[in-house]
């Protein structure tokens, strides 16, 4: 038998790597040959629009549902080995996942006695910051509450990868706010552990709270995958360039990828561009992560 | 083993039924009793005392049967609810973040269904049989039926206690397949696993009769629910009785109801091992569904 990539203490060896994975729901193809590779101690933003693929790839990450190709997750194949795997992989579904009728203290309970990697010290500490009362059921929380309460259980697992799918949906802009904080003050930068870095695979509709985290990004639209590149190379890659209706002409010529107006003036999106050449033309900025996403998935409309 | 105890406790948080059933149905006869002692139960002196005998070893052994007969529901409405309720409120992305394998899982809920539930029913039905008996020494305190609370007593209890535990570890095998196709139907079942579960067999033993003026089907049904009793209990044994002295009359009772117990004609039986093939089939079935159905 090969040792798991675990063996090498290195672990240059990707977290996930996907080769050719194919979901298909009847004749639609909600995952079309996607490549991925996602390396150790990265925080990656899966962004796509509604039924782009995104839930559909976690869930084949996570061993939630069958797929063809290869895929591997920590050197497991997530489908078959899924409760290994569970215990170096934690996921938040989405909010409200957690069974209503459950009582926090023995949700705390349980997880420690399931989970050989629970922290349990941690997750109370960190539910002491909250108001939840350990008496509680989950049915009697807020939905900020369920979360928060989610995130404990979680954030005590010394896991190498966190997998959240929509982890803020439905919840108030204070709790995102908060939600990542947290995620990134206490999981991420972890002193007292571990000997592996951790890894987090984020998706989100809401493209600006995630991206000043991220160090990666891939975009997903109809079950491929449009982009995948490292955030600091968005700025040498991508260029915005706001001009007016006088050099637009010069600026089409340009190539660019994509184009709107706003009050009169027009905003292009290049790809690969002469940077030198755009500068003449108007301002340059390095596009948002929404306005590239807009970009590249709108494509070439407004041109 | 450690990660089965906390499955099965987990079991117990969400079902309390599993404990609450059994204690409303001794609640239910504990007053049923009492008010049978108001209202006086009408005496027949005419009762021979060997009828009394028999009735006062009848009585020990079929208090826990309202308990396993309330059981049987409570099981069939948890196995009903289990796999399917944590698709439908989505809890069961919950549940699989955790490093614990859909076989674990749904061993947990088939014990549960199938070995936990029944043994509290028997618990409860022995922890509560001595509080009924005094009732009955009052209700029968005239003389006819002064032979009641003297067969009442400590060695028909306990033998009555092992009778119930035997008809539990029974139960485990003979249910067996009973438990795992309703595990099954609510690992699979699109919506309404109660109408997937009931209706294919109902329908099936409806279609049989039609057509064919048989009910092979039926009586499979049937057999499965009864056909056990039996087979695992020797009742004829109860007619070999000894002479006992009570109250200077002659009478003939069971010198042990223990005789009753007699498993070899089960063990005998195909139905047993067929059954328990089908199940490990339909367990297996209920486990594939676990894993490949997040979604209700």
């Amino acid at each position: 038998m090969n040792p798991p990539n675990e063996i090498d203490g290195t672990s240059a060896a990707p977290v996930i790597e996907a080769r050719g994975l194919v979901k298909t729901y009847g004749t639609t193809k909600a995952l079309d040959q996607v490549d991925l590779s996602i390396g150790p101690g990265r925080i990656v933003g899966l962004i796509g629009p509604n039924g782009a693929g995104k839930t559909t790839a976690l869930k084949a990450i996570l061993g939630l549902a069958p797929y063809e190709g290869a895929l591997r997750v920590l050197g497991l194949n997530p489908y078959t080995e899924r409760a290994r795997l569970m215990q170096e992989v934690c996921f938040i579904a989405d909010v409200a996942v957690m069974p209503r009728w459950l009582k926090v203290r023995d949700a705390v309970d349980f997880v420690a006695g399931v989970h050989p990697r629970f922290n349990r010290a941690r997750a109370e500490e960190f539910l002491a910051k909250t108001e939840i009362r350990s008496g509680a059921r989950v049915k009697q929380l807020s939905k900020g509450m369920v979360t928060q309460l989610h995130l404990a259980l979680v954030m005590a697992i010394d896991a190498r990868l966190l997998v959240l799918d929509e982890p803020t949906l439905g919840l108030d802009i204070i709790y995102r706010k908060r939600f990542y904080d947290t995620l990134l003050n206490d999981y991420f930068v972890n002193e007292d552990s571990t000997e592996q870095p951790r890894t987090i695979l984020v998706t989100t509709h809401q493209v600006e709270e995630i991206e000043n985290i991220l160090t990666d990004v891939i975009f997903i639209a109809r079950g491929k995958i449009v982009l995948d590149l490292p955030m600091e190379r968005i700025s040498e890659r991508f260029t915005q360039l706001v001009v007016g209706a006088d050099r637009l002409n010069d600026a089409l010529a340009c190539g660019p990828i994509h184009k709107h107006e706003t009050l009169g003036r027009h905003v292009l999106y290049f790809e690969n561009a002469d940077r030198k050449r755009l500068a003449t033309l108007g301002e340059l900025h390095t596009p948002g992560l929404a306005d590239l996403f807009f970009a590249k998935l709108d494509g070439g409309a407004g041109l | 083993m450690k990660t089965l105890c906390w499955l099965l406790r987990r079991e117990f948080w969400e079902h309390r039924a599993i404990l609450i059933a059994p204690l409303i149905t001794a609640a239910v006869l504990l007053v049923g009793t009492l008010t049978q002692v108001i209202i006086k139960p009408a005496q027949d002196p005419t009762i021979s005392a060997t009828k009394l005998a028999e009735l006062a070893v009848f009585f020990a052994t079929c208090y826990a049967l309202p308990f396993f007969i309330v059981n049987g529901f409570v099981a069939l409405f948890y196995l009903m609810d289990s796999l399917y309720g944590e698709r439908k409120d989505r809890s069961v992305l919950f549940w699989r973040s955790l490093p614990v394998s859909d076989t674990a899982a749904v061993s947990a809920k088939l014990i549960t269904a199938l070995v936990v539930a029944p043994c509290l029913a028997a618990l409860t039905a022995a922890a509560t049989m001595p509080l009924i008996t005094p009732i009955f020494k009052v209700a029968f305190a005239s003389e006819h039926y002064s032979v009641l609370p003297l067969m009442w007593n400590a060695s028909n209890y306990a033998n009555a206690v092992v009778l119930w535990f035997y008809a539990t570890v029974v139960g485990v095998f003979w249910f067996f397949p009973v438990c795992a196709w309703f595990l099954a139907v609510s690992a699979w079942a699109p919506k309404n696993p109660f109408l997937w579960g009931l209706v294919p067999p109902g329908a099936l033993f409806v279609v049989e009769k039609l057509v064919r003026g048989t009910s092979w089907v039926g009586d499979q049904i049937s057999n499965r629910i009864d056909g056990w009793l039996p087979l695992a209990f020797n009742v004829n044994a109860a007619g070999r009785g000894g002479d006992v002295n009570v109250d200077q009359r002659h009478m003939m009772i069971p010198n042990n109801i223990l005789d009753w117990i007699d498993p070899r004609p089960l063990l005998a039986s195909p139905g047993l091992w067929l059954g328990i093939a089908v199940g490990l089939l339909l367990v297996f079935l209920a486990v594939q569904g676990r894993r490949y159905r997040t979604e209700a």
